[in-house]
C-alpha cells in the first residue's frame, strides 16, 4: 500500500491537484448559476405568476401566448421580431463587403494608415453609449442647424423620432460605429498569411486586387470570417443595439429590436408576472436558433475553403 | 518625369501597385471612403469637446460653430452637479462624480483582472495538459459560445436576487470569471499557449518546479502581452460599460451609468448642453490615454482564429 507521502508527491497527484485548482472556481461559479439560471428558465416557461408573487403550473399556455402575440402583424413582439431579422440582414450585406476591402486596404497599407486606424478604434475606447448620445445630440441639434445654415433646409426631421427615417438612421449609426473591431480583426487575420503565397501568386501572374482576394486572401481568413460570422448569427435575436442609449425604455415601435424588447419588459416590470411568457418565447427561439447555429458553422467548416495541403 | 513617377509610386504604393486604371480608381474609392468614415467620426467627437467649451446661450445659438468664448465653466459645473441619488438597503445614499469615479476604477480594475487570470490559467491548462477532462472542457466552451440561449433575463433576474449576488458590487466581480473557458478571449489564450513549445515545462520539470511555478513563472510571462493586450480591452469595455450597473448593480452607479443617468434627467434640472457634453468628456479620457498609450500592443496582438473542433 503507498505510503501518504508517497501519493502527495507522486507526479499525476500534483498534476491532478493543479489542474483541479484552476477549474475549480470557474466551474463551480460558472455552472452552479449557469445550470441554477437554466433550470429558473426552463421551468419559468411553464409558470405563470400573479401579483402577489405565487405561481401554478399552466403547461404551455405561455408558448401559445406568446405564439399569439408574435403572428399578430404590429405588435411589439411582432415588431422586435422583424427589426432584428431586418437589422442583421442589412448590417451583414452593407458591412461585410466595407469590412473586407477596408481590412484590405489597411492590410496593403497606404499614407496616414496609422492615424485612420487611431480614429477608427475611438468607437471602441470612448465607450458605446458616449458615441450614441453625442450622435444623439448630434442628430438632434447640430445636424438641423447645418442643414438650415448651408442647405437652407428648413425644419430638418429630428431623424432618431421622425417614423420615416429612424429605423435607417439606427442602421447607419451601427454600421458607422461598427468598423473598430472588424479593422482590427481582419487585416490582423491577413498578415498571418505567408508572404510567399503572394509572391508565388505574383509569380503565376496574380496581379489583380480581386483575384488576390478571391483566391488568397478570404479563402486564408475563411476560419476568421467564419467565426465572426456564426458568432453574428447565433447572437441574431440577443443584440439590443444602440436603442437603449438612444432611447432608455421609450423607443418608438419601430426601433424595437428583440434584446431591447426583453430588456425593457424586465427592467420596467414589477412583479414577476410577465417573466413566464418571455422565457417560453426565448424557449422557442432557442429551439430555432441554436440548431440552425450549429448547422450554419457546420457548412462552414464542411463546405468552406480548405486551407490545408 | 521619372522622379515624379517614382515619388507618387513611394507615396501611394497601394495604388500605384494596381494591374489597371480600373483597380486604381477602385482603391482610390475605398482609402477615400476609409478617411470619409474617420472624419464622420471625428466630426461629433470634436463638437463633443468644442461643445463643452462653450457658454450656455453660445451653444444655444452657434450650436456647431467655433465658441464665441471658451470657457471651462461647463466642466466646473458637471464637477459640483453630477450626482445620482440611490436607495439602497442602507438607505438614500447620494453619489457624488468622485464616488462614481472610485466605483467605475474599483470594478474596472478588478473585474477584467479576476476573469481574465481565469481565463487565461484555464486555457494553459487545456493546451499544455491534454486530457479527456480538457478536451471536452474547450468542446463545451466553444459550443456555448455559439449556441445561442435567448430570453435568460428574466431567469438571470430572479437567480441573481435569490443568490445575493443583484447589487452586490463584489459578488458580480467573483461571478465575472463563471465563462472562464469560453469566448474569444479563451480561444485565443489557447492558441497562442498551443504555439509554445512545451520544452520549457519539461526543462522546469527537470529541474524540480511544480505545475504552479512552471506555469506562473515561465508560460505566463511569455504570454503576458496578450495578457495585457486583452486586459486593456476589457478596461476598455468594463469601465465604459453603464448597462452592467443599470441592470445588476444599480447601487454602485460608476460614471458612465452615472452620466447615463445625469443626461436623462439634465432638462428637467435645467443643465445646458455644454455642461452635458462636459460630462461626456470627463468619462472619456482614463480611456482615451490609456488607449494611446497601448494601441500599438493592441492593434499588433489582436488575431481571431477558426471555431474547428
Amino acid at each position: 500500500m503507498k505510503k501518504l507521502h508517497d501519493i502527495v508527491i507522486s507526479k499525476k497527484f500534483s498534476r491532478n491537484m493543479f489542474i483541479i485548482c484552476v477549474f475549480a472556481w470557474p466551474l463551480l461559479v460558472g455552472q452552479v448559476l449557469s445550470w441554477s439560471i437554466n433550470w429558473e428558465y426552463y421551468t419559468l416557461a411553464f409558470k405563470d405568476y400573479n401579483v402577489t408573487g405565487n405561481y401554478t403550473w399552466v403547461l404551455f399556455d405561455n408558448f401559445k401566448a406568446y405564439l399569439q402575440e408574435l403572428v399578430s402583424g404590429g405588435s411589439y413582439l411582432y415588431t422586435s421580431l422583424i427589426n432584428s431579422l431586418k437589422m442583421y440582414i442589412l448590417n451583414l450585406v452593407i458591412s461585410m463587403p466595407l469590412y473586407i476591402f477596408f481590412s484590405y486596404a489597411l492590410f496593403k497599407k497606404f499614407r496616414g494608415k496609422k492615424v485612420a486606424m487611431a480614429i477608427i478604434m475611438l468607437p471602441m475606447i470612448i465607450s458605446g453609449f458616449t458615441m450614441c448620445l453625442v450622435f444623439r445630440k448630434f442628430v438632434e441639434s447640430a445636424l438641423p442647424s447645418i442643414m438650415n445654415e448651408i442647405f437652407h433646409i428648413e425644419n430638418f426631421p429630428n431623424l432618431l423620432y421622425d417614423e420615416r427615417y429612424l429605423f435607417g438612421t439606427i442602421i447607419f449609426y451601427m454600421i458607422w460605429s461598427s468598423f473598430a473591431m472588424s479593422l482590427m480583426i481582419y487585416p490582423n487575420a491577413m498578415k498571418e498569411i505567408p508572404d510567399e503565397l503572394f509572391e508565388s501568386a505574383q509569380i503565376d501572374g496574380l496581379n489583380n486586387m480581386f483575384k488576390e482576394l478571391w483566391y488568397i486572401i478570404l479563402p486564408m481568413i475563411f476560419p476568421t470570417l467564419s467565426t465572426t460570422l456564426v458568432l453574428g448569427y447565433a447572437g441574431i435575436l440577443t443584440q439590443t443595439g444602440p436603442i437603449l442609449e438612444f432611447y432608455m425604455y421609450d423607443a418608438p415601435l419601430q426601433a424595437y429590436t428583440m434584446g431591447y424588447y426583453y430588456l425593457s419588459c424586465v427592467k420596467t416590470a414589477t412583479t414577476y408576472e410577465s417573466y413566464p411568457l418571455l422565457a417560453a418565447g426565448g424557449l422557442m427561439m432557442t429551439a430555432v436558433v441554436a440548431p440552425t447555429t450549429m448547422i450554419l458553422r457546420h457548412l462552414f467548416n464542411k463546405y468552406g475553403p480548405s486551407t490545408d495541403m | 518625369m521619372k522622379q515624379s513617377n517614382f515619388k507618387l509610386k513611394k507615396a501611394f504604393p497601394f495604388v500605384t501597385n494596381s494591374g489597371n486604371w480600373a483597380e486604381a480608381l477602385f482603391k482610390v474609392i475605398i482609402v477615400t471612403l476609409i478617411f470619409i468614415l474617420c472624419f464622420t467620426l471625428l466630426v461629433p467627437l470634436f463638437w463633443m469637446i468644442l461643445g463643452s467649451m462653450k457658454e450656455y446661450d453660445d451653444f444655444i445659438l452657434h450650436t456647431f460653430q467655433w465658441p464665441e468664448k471658451f470657457t471651462l465653466e461647463p466642466y466646473k459645473d458637471i464637477w459640483n452637479m453630477l450626482t445620482l441619488e440611490v436607495y439602497t438597503s442602507r438607505g438614500r445614499v447620494i453619489y457624488n462624480i468622485v464616488d462614481m469615479f472610485l466605483w467605475s476604477l474599483l470594478y474596472a480594475v478588478m473585474q477584467p483582472l479576476f476573469g481574465l487570470f481565469f481565463t487565461c490559467s484555464m486555457a494553459y491548462v487545456c493546451a499544455k495538459y491534454k486530457t479527456v477532462f480538457t478536451e471536452f472542457i474547450v468542446a463545451y466552451g466553444i459550443l456555448l459560445m455559439i449556441i445561442p440561449i435567448m430570453g435568460t433575463l428574466p431567469a438571470t433576474m430572479k437567480v441573481y436576487n435569490t443568490l445575493g449576488i443583484y447589487d452586490n458590487m463584489f459578488m458580480m466581480i467573483l461571478v465575472g470569471s463563471g465563462g472562464s473557458f469560453s469566448g474569444l478571449q479563451f480561444l485565443m489564450f489557447l492558441a497562442a499557449y498551443k504555439n509554445i513549445p512545451s520544452d520549457y515545462s519539461e526543462a522546469a520539470f527537470l529541474d524540480g518546479a511544480g505545475h504552479f511555478r512552471t506555469y506562473l513563472q515561465i508560460f505566463f510571462p511569455m504570454i503576458l502581452p496578450t495578457f495585457v493586450m486583452f486586459y486593456v480591452l476589457a478596461f476598455f469595455g468594463v469601465w465604459n460599460d453603464y448597462g452592467t450597473f443599470l441592470i445588476w448593480l444599480p447601487s454602485y452607479p460608476n460614471l458612465a451609468y452615472g452620466m447615463y443617468m445625469f443626461q436623462q434627467r439634465a432638462s428637467s434640472l435645467g443643465v445646458g448642453m455644454p455642461t452635458v457634453l462636459a460630462g461626456f468628456v470627463i468619462v472619456s479620457i482614463p480611456s482615451a490615454i490609456l488607449y494611446f498609450i497601448t494601441h500599438d500592443l493592441i492593434a499588433a496582438k489582436f488575431t481571431v482564429g477558426g471555431l474547428k473542433g
